[in-house]
């Protein structure tokens, strides 16, 4: 047995141990040792990395070993059975379809809902357990320093460290419900984390927001999950085989891989996601599994139009919104998605339905983080725009579109956690100060922090070698060419396709060519889907422009101009100490480094990998190659020899340097050109026109003077004036509107988010709270008021009794004997 | 409904007019007019309930009864309170006197001595204690018409319900069947018989028929001799009234004595009454003699526990 | 007089006497003589018992009389001191006194149609006197007939 399986559990459980510890013995036991919780929670970390790497070790001599015959390569690691229901489910046979594109079948019969804690290693999950544990042993480090003195020093840490054994946990996890679970437990980990500073009313609701949001995402998840479970009947992304053991019952058996079933296997349940490519489903059921998990993977992700609980989620601790808000959590959706790209490449309406929403959101978060002053913020609506980019380049859904959005994830998640980090020396430096209106020109003052700052800028900005240039470059070229491939092309992409995996099936009599696996369009037209991909790369590429904007206008806004140190700072804002820098510089090295480290399609010809197949000139992208989730089926189909676009790259950077040098003309030294142009932004121009200044200027206008003159010599003065007060009622009419409208302007409209927090408000929030109010006057005045009148019946029925009790014995004793008598005569006359 | 022509009916009525007369509400005349009332009801009752059997026997029953049942009235109807209670003795001389009749000698004696002799003394003393000053007003008025006449509207619709079900004909059952037969044959050989006992239906206890057959239980002081005579006459005698129970009787026809514990009227009597209230009854002559006790000791505690808190009476009638 | 009719006597009289008990357990104020009239109801109980058991043949019915002597003791002994201890308290046997106990907010009953008392009416027990004739009372007012004897 190989060293996999231990290193599955080491990974999560260090953290969890980690966890557990510092809740249990940081708060009293330990009280004595300050850094215990912090040391604790670093060692674990480290551990956790030193496993990942390891496990990627690992994983990569599996690559390099696998046979020709099967390219792809997992290991599942089966540790108990969580759950095991007998026959909980009959599958009806799927029902015989004239269309074959509409249903694909699936096996009837009965299925044991079985939920093992099994554990996998792969390429996917192998590259995330390495990003997450790295980045997190960094941001330990860096919280270490950043958190010192805080009375939720020891909370913090183990907030933490619970969060790292369920992000583990999650990227490991090799059954959706497992999944699920981590997936709401890293919920938890954020909201606890978002409102770490509970005390301060703004964090705590923004932990209440966060969760909520994604409440809506998680019921679409838990709905996709049941729709999977009732179309796939298991809920295990790997197959396994069942063998009889020798006692007569029936057990099951985890295999790497199915290409051999083993001698006296009595049936194989097939994975939801290792299945023959045929065999999923298109068509409704698959395109509505799809839309689901894109709802769930929107929540996680912050995509529109659930992104709202992003950016309030800036008020929990700086490392934490580095760690969670900006490089691991975030990405569980574009995580899932990579993972469940068998069942999206079924649907490519669904794929397309990711890139628009990641497109979209991509673009919206650009412009609103154009003009938002809280440093944190803009990189949050960074995030949620980078993030966009990611589900853009799934929504691709070529090998190359996926590879790419993951390469994006693990490029930006060192840059984004270097901002983030960066953005906490500041404000560590700054006194918690983080609006960007309230200091300036700190190159000086903090100069580790601002290379590193600009470092990572210029990888956000995607500026070549840094990090961030290749894998914007990926995805745009991913786009680029899932829309050629879509429109000119078509037809010989098609041909070639067909050739290559095509397969004949018969057909009511005829016989209709069915790409495998290819979705099968039923909405749109390929034509169509090109020219929504052919948008979303102009809006791609506008969104670069943005980016290099915002990033740095909030990087000349903090670290040039006049130098402005806010009183909070106490006088003393230095450089962040080394606990704090270090990481700065490691980040910042890897920002620059690991994009041209990972990519090498720009120096060499298309080249292939054992097995034949193409490679993508991308370390990462190959190494994802043999994830059986990529490695097999549809999406295989669609690899091709990697490519490095340099139209598009030098277009990408070309509009990356016009944002930064647009920046600079706006923001360095001083700001008279962002001032003006944001004036122009909020039609000051137009309000302008109605003051009694510019009235007057118009007035001293030489050709009006010489107009107005004129008429006075020819005593028209007064048509003059009537004239003037007509164009003054058109001016009004038509300004009055647009001056209620103020708050439309564009500026208004980025600076506001679009308002969305308000129309969810109206929409959402507020009906509901209306319904709330609604049920609880029902349950006071119907409810409790039902109840309190039951109560009252017997005071009424004793009110009624006690003029009874007129205190007469005698009268009680006529009323007894009568009462008596009725019923001896009531007996005798009418008894048996 | 109400069937005038029965004496039943006119004595429930004369009953309710003569007591509501009675009670001490009215003058003397009025009152007097209600004891003649009452005698009239009590008059048309005998005639409602006629008994047969030697007049000496009917006269001691009236006579019993209406000491009982005169002196109750008497008793209620009294404005003062210890002629009440006297009257009350009367009443409970008159009851043990039925009660002798019925053969219940010891009940009898008790109720002389325990009622009329410790109960009743009892009662004179709390009125001798309690009332000095004789009759008081709350003695001469009642609580006004309606009162008085739910009251004894009560008491009449009580007897009325008594009445109706004692006249009422139901039909016959077994025992009634057998009796009559018995009567009839008793009747009918009585003069040819030398045992010279008459109305041996007296001494009929019980009959009853089942699939198994007919089951007569006599008292067991009746001359074996006429036993067997009995058992030989009866089926042919229930001929004539009953097919069923003459088959019944064909089939198999037991005739037995009761056994010396059942019988109510044998000689040992006190033995056979003692014997059942210490057997039967043990239980309850136990809690009965603890509830005694504990009465005995609670009328002291009250007693001594009201000497305190005196109030002066506010009645507003006075 | 056969059984039947023995016990249809015996029932009809022990209805009489309840009813007569009855009655005046209902009609008069006293407590003494409501307490009377309701061991009048027992003897009317009795005596139906007594009839039902000689003619069912049974003892238990003369055993119950027993019991219901001995309850009626019971029943004098702490009603009797009861009365006592009520009249204590109020210097009254009226049971009209006692409705003082009845519910807050009822109205209390009045006498109404009080008779008026005759001369004629009040005949006095006469106790024999120890060789002294009792004089008429001086006082019409007080009705203290003990004090003088």
């Amino acid at each position: 047995m190989d060293r996999i399986g231990p290193l599955l559990v080491v990974i999560p459980a260090a953290p969890l141990i980690s966890a557990v510890a510092i809740a249990l013995l940081a708060p009293r036991l330990l009280r004595g040792i300050r850094e215990f919780p912090a040391f604790l929670t670093i060692a674990a970390f480290g551990v956790s990395l030193i496993a990942s790497l390891l496990l990627l070790r690992e994983v990569t001599y599996h690559h390099d070993h696998v046979g020709p015959g099967s390219p792809s390569f997992e290991r599942v690691v089966r540790l108990w059975t969580w759950a095991d229901a007998r026959d909980a489910y009959w599958q009806r046979p799927a029902l015989p379809s004239d269309d074959p594109r509409a249903e694909s079948p699936i096996e009837g019969g009965s299925r044991d809902f079985t939920i093992d804690i099994a554990l996998r290693a792969d390429a996917l999950t192998a590259t995330m357990l390495v990003m997450v544990t790295f980045i997190s042993t960094l941001v330990a480090v860096f919280g270490m320093g950043y958190m010192q003195g805080d009375r939720g020093f020891w909370r913090f840490f183990a907030y933490v460290s619970l969060f790292v054994f369920s992000m583990t946990m999650l990227v490991s996890a090799s059954n959706f419900l497992l999944l699920f679970v981590f997936w709401e437990a890293v919920g938890l980990c954020s909201y606890l984390l978002i409102g770490f500073w509970y005390g301060k009313p703004s964090a705590a609701s923004a932990g209440k927001k966060a969760f909520l949001v994604n409440r809506v995402g998680d019921f679409g998840f838990a709905l996709g999950l049941f729709l999977i479970w009732t179309t796939y009947g298991t809920l295990d992304f790997h197959s396994s085989a069942r063998v009889r053991s020798d006692d007569g019952g029936s057990e099951r058996r985890i295999l790497d891989s199915l290409t051999t079933v083993p001698a006296g296997a009595t049936g194989v349940a097939w994975g939801v996601l290792s299945r023959d490519a045929e065999s999923y489903r298109h068509g409704a059921i698959g395109l509505a599994i799809c839309l689901l998990l894109l709802v769930g993977a929107c929540g996680k992700s912050a995509q529109f139009p659930l992104h709202v609980w992003l950016p309030d989620a800036m008020e929990g601790p700086t490392p934490v919104s580095a760690l969670i808000h900006a490089a691991t959590m975030v990405t569980a959706g574009i995580y899932m998605i990579a993972r469940c790209t068998p069942l999206f490449t079924a649907s490519p309406e669904a794929q397309v339905v990711v890139a628009c929403v990641g497109g979209f959101t991509a673009l919206l978060a650009a412009l609103i983080a154009l003009t938002q002053f809280d440093l944190k913020r803009v990189l949050a609506y960074s995030t949620v725009s980078q993030l966009g980019y990611m589900f853009l380049a799934l929504g691709a859904g070529t090998f190359a579109g996926v590879t790419s959005g993951m390469f994006h994830l693990f490029t930006h998640a060192f840059f984004k956690a270097l901002l983030f980090l960066g953005s906490g020396s500041v404000m560590h430096a700054m006194g918690n100060v983080i609006d960007m209106r309230r200091f300036g020109g700190l190159r000086k003052v903090m100069p580790i922090t601002h290379w590193t700052f600009l470092i990572g800028c210029l990888a956000l900005a995607g500026l070549p070698p840094f990090a961030g240039f290749w894998s914007k470059d990926a995805i745009l070229g991913a786009v680029h060419d899932r829309a050629h491939a879509l429109s000119g092309a078509h037809a010989a992409h098609d041909a070639t396709n067909l050739a290559a995996h095509g397969r004949e099936r018969a057909d009511d009599g005829g016989t209709r060519v069915v790409e495998p696996g290819e979705g099968v369009w039923t909405l749109w037209t390929p034509e169509q889907a090109a020219g929504v991909y052919q948008w979303l790369y102009c809006a791609a590429l506008l969104t670069a422009g943005l980016t290099a904007l915002y990033t740095f206008r909030a990087f000349f806004m903090t670290f040039y101009g006049a130098r402005q140190i806010p009183p909070e700072a106490g006088g003393h804002a230095h450089e962040s100490p080394a606990v704090m820098t270090a990481p700065l510089v490691v980040l910042a090295v890897c920002a620059v480094s690991v994009g041209w480290f990972l990519d090498h399609s720009y120096q060499s010809d298309p080249s292939y990998l054992p097995g034949g197949r193409a490679s993508s000139g991308n370390v990462l992208g190959d190494f994802l190659g043999y994830a059986p989730q990529l490695a097999g089926g549809a999406i295989a189909a669609t690899r091709t020899p990697g490519r490095f676009h340099f139209d598009v790259a030098a277009i990408s950077a070309l509009i990356a340097l016009g944002g930064i040098a647009f920046a600079a003309f706006l923001y360095l030294e001083d700001r008279r050109e962002a001032d003006m142009a944001s004036a122009f932004l909020r039609f000051h121009w137009y309000r302008r026109m109605l003051d009694a200044d510019s009235i007057a200027r118009i007035r001293r206008w030489k050709s009006v003077d010489a107009v107005n003159r004129w008429a006075d010599r020819l005593r028209l003065g007064w048509l003059a004036r009537i004239v003037g007060r007509g164009v003054l009622v058109v001016v009004w009419v038509v300004t009055v509107p647009l001056i209620l409208t103020q708050f439309a302007s564009p500026y208004r409209l980025s600076q506001d988010k679009f308002y969305f927090d308000e129309i969810y408000d109206w929409t959402m929030v507020r009906p509901l709270r209306w319904i709330a109010d609604l049920c609880a006057a029902l349950d006071r005045w119907v409810i409790d008021g039902t109840v309190n009148m039951v109560g009252r019946i017997p005071v009424v029925t004793g009110n009624l009794m006690r003029s009874l009790h007129i205190g007469l014995l005698p009268f009680y004793a006529v009323s007894m004997a009568l009462g008596v008598l009725v019923l001896v005569l009531a007996r005798t006359l009418w008894g048996s | 409904m109400i069937a005038w022509d029965q004496p039943a009916t006119w004595a429930v009525v004369l009953f309710a007019i003569g007591l509501g007369l009675m009670v001490p509400n009215g003058s003397m005349r009025r009152r007097a007019i209600g004891a003649v009332v009452g005698l009239a009801s009590l008059a048309c009752f005998s005639a409602a309930f006629p008994v047969s059997g030697p007049w000496l026997d009917r006269a001691v029953f009236r006579i019993l009864a209406l000491i009982a049942v005169g002196s109750a009235a008497a008793s209620v109807s009294m404005r003062n309170a210890v002629y009440a209670a006297v009257w009350f003795a009367i009443c409970l001389l008159g009851v043990a006197g039925l009660f002798l009749y019925q053969g219940a000698q010891f009940l009898g004696v008790v109720t002389v001595v325990v009622y009329a002799g410790a109960i009743v003394v009892t009662f004179l003393f709390v009125i001798m204690l309690a009332q000095p000053t004789g009759q008081m007003v709350y003695d001469r008025i009642t609580w006004g018409g309606e009162a008085k006449i739910l009251g004894v509207g009560a008491g009449a619709l009580l007897v009325a319900i008594v009445t109706g079900l004692l006249t009422t004909d139901r039909p016959p059952d077994d025992r009634d069947r057998v009796a009559s037969a018995i009567a009839a044959w008793d009747a009918r050989t009585a003069p040819s018989r030398s045992d010279g006992i008459a109305g041996a239906e007296w001494y009929l206890v019980d009959a009853r028929a089942d699939d198994g057959g007919l089951r007569v239980v006599l008292r067991n002081d009746l001359p074996p001799v006429l036993l067997d005579r009995l058992r030989a006459a009866l089926p042919h005698e229930l001929e004539s009234g009953d097919a069923p129970l003459a088959a019944a009787a064909r089939k198999q026809l037991d005739i037995e004595f009761l056994s010396i514990e059942d019988n109510v009227l044998h000689p040992n009597h006190v033995a056979l009454l003692g014997r059942n209230l210490y057997g039967r009854h043990l239980i309850s002559v136990e809690i009965a003699g603890t509830v005694l006790l504990a009465a005995l000791v609670g009328a002291i505690a009250v007693a001594m526990r009201a000497r305190r808190a005196e109030r002066p009476y506010e009645g507003e009638a006075a | 007089m056969n059984e039947r009719e023995l016990l249809d006597g015996y029932l009809l009289l022990g209805g009489l006497l309840f009813a007569i008990g009855l009655v005046g357990f209902l009609v008069r104020r006293n407590l003494i003589v409501m307490f009377l009239c309701a061991e009048m109801m027992l003897q009317g109980v009795a005596v139906s018992l007594v009839a039902w058991s000689r003619f069912r043949h049974n003892w238990d019915g003369q055993s119950m009389v027993l019991f219901i002597i001995a309850i009626a003791a019971c029943e004098a002994a702490v009603g009797l001191a009861l009365i006592l201890a009520l009249f204590q308290r109020s210097r009254t046997l009226d049971v009209a006194y006692w409705q003082d106990l009845r519910e807050p907010g009822q109205s209390r009953r009045v006498d109404r149609g009080v008779p008026e008392e005759r001369r004629e009416e009040r005949i006095w027990p006469r106790l024999t006197p120890a060789g002294v004739m009792p004089r008429e009372d001086q006082d019409k007012n007080k009705e203290t007939h003990r004090a003088r004897v």
